[in-house]
C-alpha cells in the first residue's frame, strides 16, 4: 500500500465515526404470531415485522404468517413496500393479525438511491423522481427512454430522428461539459451500465448515419421503476458521469407466492408527424432539376413515399417463488418497421432473475442473466448521405416520380440490375428507392449481461454486499451498397461496396460494500463503505471498401484492399478504460426529523495515465441536510408534510480516455503511413470538477391528495478539457485546453394531484423545468476568444464568454448598404455577404419545459393524456432553404403567384431571390424559427376487465397514441426531434427524418 | 465485529482500489504509434517527407478537389463544374462557401508545418532529408500564397501564426530552394528514400533539376513585380540546369489520380469552353489526349462548358460536355519540360540569358508538349499562321449560352510582332501546354492577362472575369485576429476576390 492521502484519512475517519456510534442490541422474551394481509384479504408475503426501537425483525412467509419473539410491552412495526407502515403495541397478546393499507404517505416512501442503496425519501437531501413501470409501458416506443419525456422535471429528453431503434438524448439540468458527454449515466439495479450511445452526429451534412444505444436494449416490461437523480449530489457516489445525473433502473424480481404469468402486447402504427410544406403548381424546365419552370398543376406528394410504420411488442413474464427463493423469467419481442422503407428494428429479450435467501435470511444471493438479440437496419437521421429525403423532396415536379419507382433496370450486358436515376447527384441525390433498398446498413448484436450480488448480514445492523456484473455485447456491423450506387459511396468501384466489422464491447464492474444501519433513542445511522472498479474494452475489427470485380458479392474476399484509399481500408479501433474507487456514505438522522448525509469518493482512472494526477486520483465530497419541518412544528390540519433540503456536491471526472497517451500519431489509410496529427497537447492534464448546490422543498397537502416538489440548483463545471479550435496558420489546427466555468442554474418543479371521488379517480402530474446555461469563463487567457462547435454551412454553435452552450451565430447575411438597406448587384439581385464578425441569432437551449400528465379512472376505465411544451430556443431548417432554392416549397410557389418577393421598394424574381437566400449556403436569418412548441404527446384509453368475470385473472385492453396533435409550432419540422444525441448539433434540420405520430393498442393479461 | 476488523476491511478496500500500475498501457489506443516508433527503420523521415509531398502534389481526392480543382482548374479555365450543386456558390462566381474558401489554408498549413517540424527533429541540418523537406514544402506554400496572397509561413520570429507579405514569402521560398539546391548539388547521382518517393524514385539529380525549375517558375511569376531579382533567379536556375526533357517531368504516382476522381469518377468537372474553343480553333491534336469526346453527339467531339454556367442537371451536363481523359492509375502532372521551356522563352523575351532565342524556345516548348502527350509532329501546328480560337457555340439544351471568340491570336511565331502580341502568343501556347496544371494556368491569366477568356456565364458582384485571389479563412478574423488584420494590411486592399496579389502589380 502506498502512503495514505488526505482522501484515505477522510474515509478511515468515517469508518471510525460509524463504529463509535453503534449501540447495543436489545433482547426479547415471548413469541407473538399472526397473519399480515392487504385490504382485500390477500396474504402479504415478505412483509417486514420489526420490534420497534430494535433491529430485531422477521418477514412473513408464503401465507403471510409471521412469528417473532418480543417483550410484552413492545411495539411491533409492520411494513410492506407500497403499504403504509403500522405500529401495533403487543400489550401481552400472543396473536396479532394485521391489515396493511396502501400507502399514500410520503413519510415512509422508500426510494432507490445511488449504488442501489434504499433510503427513506424523507432523509434525502436532493431530488429523486420516481416513475413507475405503468408510465413506461402504456405507450411504448422501441427505446424505453423516450417514454420518460415530460414525466420528470429537470430532464430534457429528445428522441433521435433516426427512426425505429434510434437513440435518445437525455440531458439533466443543462449541458455542463464542453467536450465530454452530457448524457445521463444509466444504472441498472445499482450497477452502472455501458450505454454506448451511437446516436451522435458530428458532421451534419456529410455525416454517416447514427446508430442505436445500449439502453435501448432493455425490455420495458422488465422494469419495475425508474428513479431519476437529476443532480450531482444525488449521484456523487457514482463519480465520473454523475455530474450529468443518473437514471436508476430497478428491474423486476420474482415474487413469493403463487405463480403468476403476465402476457402483454403493444402494437402501434406510425406516420410522419410534421412535414415541410410543398408546392404543386410549378414544374421544372427542360434540362433543369430545379422546379422553376412553367405554371402547371402536379399531383406529386412526397408524403406518399412514407409507409405506415409498425411496432409490435410482445412479452411474457413469469414470477414464482417462496419465502426462500424467488424467480423471475421473461421473454420479450419487439419487431418494428419505420416509416421509411427498410428501416427495421427487431429485438428479442430474455431475462432471468433469481433471489435466494439462506442461513436464516442472513445470506441473500441475487443472480440475473439477460440475453438480448438485436437487429437494426438503415437508421437514418438526417444529412445527404444514405438519406432518400433530399431526392424525394426535391424531385423535379414536372417529371414522373412513378417512373423511378422502378428503381433498378436490368442491364443485359452486365447481367445486373442498374440504378434508374437521371437527375444528377447534387446533394448526393440518388433514386430514393435505391437508397432505401440497395444501400443496406445493418447491425446484429448479441448481448449478455450477467449480474450477481451476494449480501451477507452477520448482524441485524451490519451487512456486506458484493456485486459483480459482466456485460458483453458482440455486434456484427455490415454495410452493403450495390453496384451502380453512386461511386462517391463505393470507394470508386463500379461493382458495389462492402463494409464489415465486428465490435466487441465488454465491461465488467464489481463492488464491495459494508453497510451499517442502526437506530437508537433519537438517532439513526446509516453508513456505507465500499470500493468498486469498472473495466471496459472496446474492440472493433473489420474491413471496408469498394468491391474488386464481382458485382454485389458482399464478402471480405471481394474488397479492393490492394487499392488503399480512405474508403478502402481496414476498420480498427481498440480502447480500454479502467477506473477504481473507494467511497463512503454516512447518513445521520435525529428523531426522524433531521438528516445529515456526507459522502466521499476517490477515483483512480486510467484516462489520467501519463498525467501528474494518475497516482493520487481525485477526491470529491458531498454534504446534504434534510429537515422534516412538519414533524418539528405544528402545521395546519390540511398541511400534512413539509420537508426542506439542501446539498452541496463536488464531483470529479477524468479527462476523456486516451488523449493523454503519448501514442498520438495516427494512421492515414490513403497514404498507408502513420503521420502527424495536428492537435497540440498541454504539458499536463487535470481532472475536471463540477460544484453543485441544490435546495428544495417537498410538501403534501390534503392527506396526500396534493403534492409539491421544488428544487433550485446551481452547478459550475471547471477545468474542462476541450479542443480549442486555434488558427490553422500554425502547425496545429486545434489544441487540447483545460479551462472554463460553465454554470447551469435552474429550477425543477413537480406538482401531483391524486384524488378519488368514490369510483372516480384523477391522478395528475405537472412538471416544469427551467435551466439557464451560462459560460462564465471560457479561456482565462483570452476572454474574447470563441469556440466553434459546428453546425451547417454558414451557421454554427459558438461558445463565448458570457454566452451559452447553445448560442447560434450566423456567418451570412444580406449584403447591405451603409444605411442598412439590402444592397442589390448590377443585375438587381440581392447579394449574400460572408461575415467575418458572425451575428448572434439566439440559443438552441429551451428556456423552459412543461409536462402535464393526467390519468382518470372510473369503474375500470382509464383515460390518460400527456401534454408537453417547450418554451423558447431557436431551431434552424436548411431543408426549407434547399426546398426554396429548388422551387419545390410552398413558399416558392406563393412567391411566384405574387409575382416575386418584395425587397426594399421593388419586387425581385423569386428564383433569383431564392438562389441567393436559400440553398446550401443560405442567408440564415430567413431560416431560423422559434423552437417553442406545445403538443399532445401521449394519450391512452383503456379498460380493466373486472377480475370476477375472468376467475381472478386480470385483463387490460387499451388504445394508445403518441404525438397525437401538434398544438403550436412555427418550425417546418418537429423541434423536439434531434438528429444528434450528442451535446451539439441540436436544433439543426438538414433533411431530418420526420418524427413519428403513432397510434396503437395494448393488451395485458395476468394469469 | 470490532474496530480492528473494520480497519482491516478498509485497508483491504484501499489496496484493491489503488493499483494504477497498468494505467499507461490500458490508456493506449490501438492503431497509433508514439514518437519513439518513428526512429525504427528510418520510418520517421520517410513518412514525414511523403506527408509533405502529398501536400505539394495533392492527388488525394478531397485535397485535390478542394485545393486544386475547384480553384485553379476552374479559374484557370481548363475545367468547369458540371455539378448543379455547385452552380450557385463557387469560385467562378466569387461567392464560394466558407468551407471552400478556408479549406486549402486550414487543411494544408498544419499538415505542412507539423510534418516539417517533426522531420527536422529527426534529421540533421544540411542533410539530404533537410533539402528534400525544404523542397517538398515549397510547391505547397507557393500554391497557398498564390491563392491567398500574404501567408503565415512561419517567417516572423516568435509568432508562427503571423502572416508575411507575399513578397517576403517568395523571397523565403527562393532562399529555401537555394539551400536545397546547394545540398542536392553535393549529392548528385544518389538515391534516397527510393521506396517512398512516388515522384522520382529518390533520384536526387532529378530533384535537383526540379528545384531549379521551380525557381525558374517562381522567377517568371515575379517578373513584373521585381524584374531585377526575377532575372537573377531565372538566370541562376537555367545555368544550374532545369528540366529540359519529358523524362524529368514531375509526375506523382498516386492511385487514384485526383483528376480521375473529380472529373471521370465523380463527374463533378467538365472541359471549360475557353480551352475547348482555343484547341478546336487551332485544330490542336492534343485535344483528344486532354479530353474525352462528349457522350452526347454534337458538331464537335470535344465540347467545353462555359465557366460559371448555371448547370441545371448534372446528369445531363455530364453527357453534354467532355470529361478529362485520364485514368485511375495515371500519374498526376505537376511540372513539365514544356512549361519550363516556355518559362525560358519568356525570359528570353525579357532579354535574359536563357540559353536560346525566344522563337527556338517557344517552338521547342510546343514540341516538348506534343511529345509529352503523344500528339505526333508539331511542325504543321507551329507553321499555322491563320487559325484562331473558335467562337464558342453551345450544344443543344446546353448550359451557359454562346460566346464570340475572345482572342484572335495565331500560333506561328513572329519575331516582328509587337512585344505584347509576342507575349500573348507565348502565354496562350504555354497555357494550353500547362494542362492539367490549372493553378499555373490561373496564375498566367492573372499575371499576364493571357489567354483572353470569356466572361463568366453567371455574373459576379466584382465584374471580374477571373478572381485575383481567394479571401482569407474568415475564422482567422477571430482565432488569429491581430495577425489577420496585419495580413489585410499586407495585402494592400480589401480581403475579397478582387484585390490583386503582389506579383500582379
Amino acid at each position: 500500500m502506498r502512503k495514505p492521502t488526505a482522501a484515505r484519512f477522510f474515509l478511515l475517519g468515517l469508518c471510525v465515526a460509524c463504529l463509535s456510534m453503534i449501540g447495543q442490541v436489545l433482547y426479547a422474551q415471548t413469541p407473538v404470531k399472526g397473519t399480515v394481509t392487504d385490504a382485500s384479504g390477500e396474504p402479504l408475503i415478505g412483509a417486514g415485522v420489526l420490534v420497534a426501537g430494535t433491529t430485531q425483525g422477521t418477514t412473513t412467509d408464503l401465507d403471510g404468517h409471521y412469528e417473532i419473539i418480543c417483550g410484552p410491552n413492545a411495539v411491533l412495526e409492520f411494513s410492506y413496500i407500497g403499504m403504509g407502515t403500522q405500529a401495533i403495541p403487543v400489550q401481552g397478546r400472543a396473536l396479532i393479525d394485521v391489515v396493511l393499507e396502501e400507502d399514500t404517505d410520503v413519510l415512509n416512501e422508500v426510494v432507490v438511491t445511488a449504488l442501489g442503496i434504499r433510503r427513506a425519501s424523507k432523509a434525502l437531501s436532493y431530488n429523486v423522481q420516481k416513475v413507475d413501470s405503468g408510465h413506461l409501458t402504456t405507450v411504448k416506443s422501441t427505446n424505453v427512454m423516450s417514454s420518460l419525456a415530460g414525466k420528470v422535471a429537470g430532464v430534457n429528453i429528445n428522441t433521435s430522428s433516426a427512426g425505429v431503434g434510434g437513440a435518445t438524448r437525455v440531458v439533466m439540468r443543462g449541458p455542463k461539459s464542453i467536450n465530454q458527454s452530457n448524457s445521463a449515466l444509466y444504472v441498472i439495479d445499482g450497477v452502472p451500465v455501458n450505454n454506448r450511445n451511437n446516436g451522435e452526429v458530428s458532421n451534419g451534412i456529410f455525416s454517416t448515419q447514427p446508430g442505436s444505444e445500449g439502453i435501448a436494449d432493455l425490455n420495458p416490461e422488465d422494469i419495475e421503476s425508474i428513479s431519476v437523480l437529476s443532480g450531482p449530489a444525488a449521484a456523487a457516489l457514482y463519480g465520473n458521469s454523475a455530474a450529468q445525473g443518473v437514471i436508476m433502473i430497478t428491474t423486476k424480481k420474482g415474487q413469493a407466492g403463487k405463480v403468476s404469468v403476465t402476457i402483454a402486447n403493444n402494437t402501434s402504427f406510425s406516420s410522419p408527424f410534421v412535414l415541410p410544406e410543398f408546392q404543386n403548381s410549378y414544374v421544372n424546365s427542360l434540362g433543369q432539376v430545379k422546379s422553376w419552370g412553367a405554371r402547371q398543376d402536379t399531383d406529386y406528394q412526397p408524403a406518399k413515399f412514407f409507409q405506415t410504420g409498425a411496432n409490435v411488442q410482445n412479452s411474457v413474464a413469469l414470477t414464482a417463488g417462496n419465502e426462500k427463493n424467488q424467480t423471475y423469467l421473461s421473454f420479450g419481442t419487439t419487431n418494428a418497421d419505420g416509416i421509411i422503407r427498410n428501416n427495421k428494428y427487431d429485438r428479442y429479450n430474455a431475462a432471468f432473475r433469481n433471489t435466494t435467501t439462506m442461513l436464516d435470511n442472513r445470506l441473500t444471493l441475487d443472480f440475473s442473466f439477460n440475453y438480448i438479440r438485436e437487429h437494426d437496419q438503415n437508421l437514418m437521421a438526417q444529412g445527404q448521405y444514405f438519406n432518400p429525403l433530399p431526392a424525394l423532396y426535391l424531385f423535379p415536379r414536372g417529371e414522373s416520380f412513378d417512373a423511378i419507382r422502378t428503381f433498378e433496370i436490368w442491364d443485359p450486358s452486365r447481367r445486373i440490375y442498374a440504378q434508374n436515376w437521371n437527375y444528377g447527384n447534387a446533394l448526393s441525390m440518388q433514386n430514393p428507392f435505391w437508397i432505401t433498398d440497395r444501400m443496406v446498413r445493418s447491425n446484429d448484436k448479441d448481448r449478455y449481461m450477467v449480474a450477481g450480488s451476494l449480501k451477507y448480514q452477520p448482524l441485524q445492523w451490519l451487512d456486506f454486499t458484493g456485486r459483480v456484473r459482466f456485460d458483453d455485447a458482440e455486434t456484427k456491423s455490415q454495410d452493403k451498397r450495390y453496384a451502380t450506387t453512386n461511386n462517391l459511396f463505393t470507394g470508386g468501384s463500379d461493382y458495389g461496396f462492402y463494409g464489415y466489422s465486428k465490435i466487441s464491447d465488454k465491461n465488467v464492474y464489481g463492488d464491495l460494500m459494508a453497510n451499517i444501519n442502526q437506530t437508537w433513542d433519537h438517532w439513526s445511522l446509516s453508513a456505507n463503505l465500499g470500493t468498486s472498479f469498472s473495466y471496459s474494452v472496446y474492440d472493433q475489427g473489420g474491413y471496408q471498401g469498394g468491391l474488386r470485380n464481382l458485382s454485389n458479392d458482399f464478402s471480405p474476399f471481394n474488397i479492393r484492399y490492394e487499392y488503399a484509399t480512405n474508403d478502402n481500408r481496414p476498420v480498427y479501433a481498440y480502447t480500454r478504460h479502467l477506473s477504481e474507487a473507494v467511497f463512503a456514505n454516512v447518513e445521520l438522522g435525529w428523531n426522524s426529523m433531521v438528516y445529515l448525509t456526507l459522502t466521499g469518493r476517490n477515483d483512480w482512472d486510467s484516462a489520467l495515465a501519463n498525467t501528474r494526477s494518475m497516482k493520487k486520483g481525485f477526491f470529491y465530497p458531498s454534504v446534504g441536510l434534510s429537515a422534516i419541518l412538519s414533524q418539528m412544528m405544528q402545521l395546519p390540519q390540511w398541511w400534512n408534510y413539509l420537508k426542506v433540503r439542501a446539498s452541496y456536491a463536488n464531483v470529479g471526472s477524468p479527462i476523456p480516455t486516451q488523449i493523454s497517451s503519448p501514442y498520438r500519431y495516427t494512421y492515414t489509410p490513403a497514404s498507408q503511413l502513420y503521420q502527424t496529427n495536428t492537435y497540440a497537447f498541454p504539458e499536463d492534464f487535470k481532472p475536471e470538477k463540477t460544484n453543485s448546490y441544490e435546495v428544495g422543498v417537498s410538501s403534501q397537502f390534503f392527506g396526500g391528495d396534493l403534492g409539491f416538489e421544488f428544487t433550485w440548483y446551481r452547478s459550475n463545471t471547471f477545468n474542462q478539457t476541450f479542443l480549442r479550435g486555434i488558427s490553422a496558420a500554425g502547425a496545429n489546427s486545434s489544441e487540447y485546453y483545460q479551462a472554463g466555468n460553465i454554470q447551469n442554474e435552474g429550477i425543477e418543479l413537480a406538482v401531483n394531484v391524486n384524488k378519488k371521488w368514490g369510483g372516480f379517480g384523477w391522478n395528475s402530474g405537472f412538471t416544469y423545468s427551467m435551466n439557464r446555461n451560462k459560460i462564465i469563463e471560457l479561456y482565462a487567457d483570452n476572454p474574447e476568444e470563441i469556440v466553434s462547435k459546428g453546425g451547417l454551412s454558414g451557421i454554427s454553435v459558438v461558445l463565448k464568454q458570457g454566452g451559452t452552450m447553445g448560442d447560434i451565430y450566423s456567418y451570412t447575411d444580406f449584403k447591405r448598404d451603409p444605411e442598412g438597406n439590402i444592397a442589390l448587384d448590377a443585375n438587381g439581385n440581392i447579394i449574400r455577404a460572408s461575415l467575418t464578425n458572425p451575428l448572434y441569432k439566439g440559443s438552441v437551449l429551451p428556456k423552459g419545459n412543461f409536462g402535464w400528465n393526467n390519468e382518470f379512472t372510473f369503474a375500470g376505465v382509464n383515460l390518460g393524456f400527456l401534454l408537453t411544451a417547450r418554451l423558447g430556443g431557436i431551431v434552424m431548417s436548411q431543408t426549407q432553404a434547399v426546398l426554396d432554392e429548388y422551387g419545390v416549397s410552398k413558399a416558392s410557389a406563393v412567391a411566384r403567384d405574387n409575382g416575386g418577393i418584395p425587397v426594399n421598394t421593388g419586387i425581385l424574381d423569386a428564383e433569383k431571390y431564392y438562389s441567393v437566400v436559400g440553398g446550401e449556403n443560405p442567408i440564415w436569418s430567413e431560416y431560423i424559427y422559434d423552437g417553442t412548441n406545445v403538443r399532445l404527446q401521449e394519450a391512452h384509453l383503456g379498460y380493466n376487465f373486472p377480475s370476477k368475470w375472468l376467475h381472478g385473472k386480470q385483463l387490460y385492453i387499451g388504445l394508445t397514441a403518441n404525438n397525437l396533435l401538434m398544438i403550436f409550432n412555427h418550425a417546418p419540422f418537429d423541434p423536439e426531434s434531434t438528429a444528434s444525441t450528442g451535446t451539439y448539433f441540436q436544433g439543426f434540420d438538414y433533411f431530418m427524418q420526420p418524427s413519428l405520430r403513432t397510434f396503437g393498442f395494448n393488451v395485458r393479461l395476468k394469469l | 465485529m470490532d474496530m480492528k476488523k473494520i480497519l482491516i476491511f478498509s485497508a483491504a478496500l484501499l489496496a484493491i482500489a489503488s493499483c494504477t500500475a497498468k494505467f499507461e498501457e490500458i490508456n493506449r489506443p490501438g492503431g497509433t504509434i508514439s514518437k519513439a516508433d518513428f526512429l525504427t527503420d528510418g520510418y520517421g523521415p520517410a513518412s514525414f517527407l511523403v506527408q509533405l509531398q502529398n501536400q505539394s502534389f495533392p492527388e488525394q481526392e478531397n485535397t485535390y478537389q478542394m485545393n486544386v480543382d475547384l480553384i485553379g482548374n476552374y479559374c484557370g479555365r481548363f475545367m468547369t463544374y458540371a455539378n448543379n450543386g455547385f452552380s450557385n456558390t463557387n469560385f467562378a462566381k466569387m461567392n464560394a462557401p466558407e468551407g471552400w474558401v478556408r479549406y486549402p489554408f486550414a487543411d494544408c498549413t498544419p499538415k505542412l508545418k507539423s510534418a516539417y517540424n517533426e522531420l527536422m527533429q529527426l534529421v540533421e541540418e544540411g542533410s539530404v532529408e533537410h533539402a528534400l523537406g525544404l523542397l517538398f514544402r515549397t510547391p505547397a506554400y507557393l500554391r497557398l500564397t498564390d491563392i491567398y496572397g500574404p501567408y503565415p509561413m512561419g517567417l516572423v520570429e516568435g509568432d508562427d501564426l503571423a502572416y508575411s507579405s507575399q513578397e517576403d514569402v517568395y523571397m523565403a521560398l527562393f532562399a529555401d530552394l537555394d539551400k536545397a539546391i546547394e545540398i542536392l548539388a553535393a549529392h548528385a547521382g544518389e538515391r534516397v528514400n527510393a521506396a517512398y518517393d512516388q515522384v522520382y524514385g529518390g533520384d536526387l539529380s532529378q530533384w535537383y533539376k526540379f528545384a531549379n525549375s521551380l525557381k525558374l517558375r517562381m522567377a517568371i511569376r515575379i517578373r513584373f513585380a521585381d524584374p531585377e531579382k526575377a532575372r537573377r533567379f531565372a538566370e541562376e536556375a537555367v545555368a544550374a540546369g532545369v528540366i529540359t526533357d519529358n523524362a524529368d517531368n514531375c509526375m506523382i504516382s498516386y492511385n487514384p489520380n485526383g483528376q480521375y476522381k473529380t472529373s471521370v469518377e465523380w463527374g463533378d468537372s467538365r472541359a471549360c469552353a475557353d480551352i475547348e474553343a482555343f484547341m478546336n480553333g487551332y485544330g490542336d491534336p492534343r485535344i483528344t489526349q486532354y479530353f474525352e469526346p462528349a457522350k452526347t453527339e454534337a458538331d464537335r467531339a470535344v465540347v467545353g462548358c462555359p465557366a460559371a454556367a448555371n448547370i441545371g442537371n448534372k446528369a445531363i451536363a455530364d453527357n453534354l460536355y467532355s470529361a478529362a481523359k485520364i485514368g485511375q492509375t495515371d500519374r498526376g502532372v505537376w511540372m513539365t519540360a514544356a512549361e519550363i521551356t516556355f518559362c525560358r522563352a519568356e525570359g528570353a523575351l525579357a532579354g535574359w540569358n536563357m540559353g536560346g532565342s525566344v522563337k527556338d524556345l517557344y517552338e521547342q516548348a510546343v514540341r516538348l508538349s506534343f511529345a509529352q502527350w503523344g500528339a505526333g509532329s508539331a511542325d504543321a501546328y507551329l507553321a499555322d499562321e491563320t487559325s484562331t480560337q473558335n467562337d464558342y457555340v453551345n450544344v443543344t439544351n446546353g448550359y451557359g449560352g454562346n460566346y464570340g471568340k475572345a482572342s484572335t491570336i495565331t500560333i506561328k511565331w513572329d519575331d516582328q510582332a509587337s512585344e505584347e502580341v509576342k507575349l500573348e502568343r507565348l502565354i496562350t501556347q504555354k497555357w494550353i501546354a500547362l494542362f492539367p496544371e490549372g493553378e499555373e494556368a490561373w496564375c498566367e491569366i492573372r499575371r499576364t492577362g493571357y489567354p483572353k477568356v470569356f466572361a463568366p456565364a453567371q455574373s459576379n458582384s466584382y465584374g471580374l472575369k477571373v478572381p485575383n485571389r481567394v479571401p482569407f479563412d474568415p475564422r482567422e478574423a477571430q482565432t488569429n485576429k491581430a495577425n489577420y488584420e496585419k495580413a489585410v494590411q499586407l495585402l494592400g486592399g480589401s480581403d475579397n476576390y478582387a484585390t490583386k496579389l503582389w506579383w500582379q502589380r
